[in-house]
């Protein structure tokens, strides 16, 4: 029982590790405003914030968010199938 | 009234990041425009997945070992560390070594790498993501602004690799001209390993 759990335990870690391998790769392959919004939204940063580190305009985080966001799943899907 | 809503308005108003009566207004309209409503449908959905990839980035808990003898790197030593954490910077903000470095998030100078205090027993500063994956029930939609990270505090580390981090130095460095500040984890071989963001303060 108790080796069922550790292996378990394992495999969830590779998976995990399969996971993260993909969103970095992704990640990489976006333009490098888009993997920064992506990131930095992903650290918590409200949209005021965003705009002031990354140098954009407040009204234009939405969009600009919205289009990193589709891109990142288009290539996403792209590379990895359906498992979005 | 206002005809339709953009789609960075409804992105917007997603992570109620709109004011508060255009939050009322997109409401309102979404009841009436099956256009926008779809529009609004396929932007959550896929913030909401997205959030959800975005999260596996979150490093694993580090363990930080306590050093068996407080000792101060080698001056070539602390350029490597220094290089090393240029390259982390710019691997944790953009993971992008193919392409150019980013305006906004120039690597810090040299002199602006200050090793921090020896590792505390208590690792208070790691912290990981809280699943924030969020439920899709409810309309109109809540705050979808990330729960975990409290930005006046520290925030969550992002792993750079995805090797276990067993042991590390936080080191403290000032990000682009801004000096966002963040820290990296480095290992016993002057790697960085995870990034974050700490005490971040945006001029208002």
């Amino acid at each position: 029982m108790l080796r069922s759990g550790v292996e378990s335990d394992a495999l969830n870690e590779m998976l995990r590790q399969e996971r993260r391998a993909r969103v970095q790769a992704v990640l990489a392959a976006l333009k490098p405003r888009d993997a920064q919004l992506l990131l930095l939204r992903a650290n918590g940063l409200a949209y005021r914030e965003l705009a002031q580190t990354l140098g954009i305009q407040p009204a234009s985080v939405g969009t600009l968010l919205a289009r990193a966001e589709a891109e990142f799943e288009r290539k996403f899907r792209a590379r990895y199938g359906d498992d979005v | 009234m206002k005809e339709c809503w953009s789609e960075g308005e409804l992105r917007a108003y997603i992570d109620r990041e709109l004011p508060e009566e255009d939050i009322h207004r997109v409401a309102a309209h979404l009841e009436e425009c099956s256009e926008c409503g779809d529009l609004w449908a396929e932007l959550a959905g896929r913030a909401d997945r997205v959030s959800a990839l975005m999260h596996e980035l979150a490093a694993p808990e580090p363990v930080f070992a306590a050093p068996r003898k407080l000792r101060r790197a080698s001056p070539t030593r602390r350029w490597a560390a220094a290089a090393a954490l240029a390259a982390a910077v710019m691997l944790g903000i953009a993971l992008l070594p193919k392409h150019a470095p980013p305006a906004a998030m120039a690597p810090p100078k040299p002199p602006a790498v200050v090793p921090s205090a020896p590792a505390p027993t208590q690792p208070h500063n790691a912290v990981t993501l809280a699943a924030a994956r969020a439920s899709k029930a409810g309309s109109p939609r809540r705050n979808r602004r990330p729960a975990a990270p409290d930005l006046q505090g520290n925030g969550p580390f992002l792993a750079l690799d995805d090797d276990p981090i067993e042991s590390g130095t936080v080191w403290r460095v000032e990000l682009g001209p801004r000096e966002v500040p963040a820290e990296v984890i480095v290992d016993s071989d002057g790697r960085p390993r995870a990034i974050r963001l700490v005490n971040f303060k945006p001029n208002h």
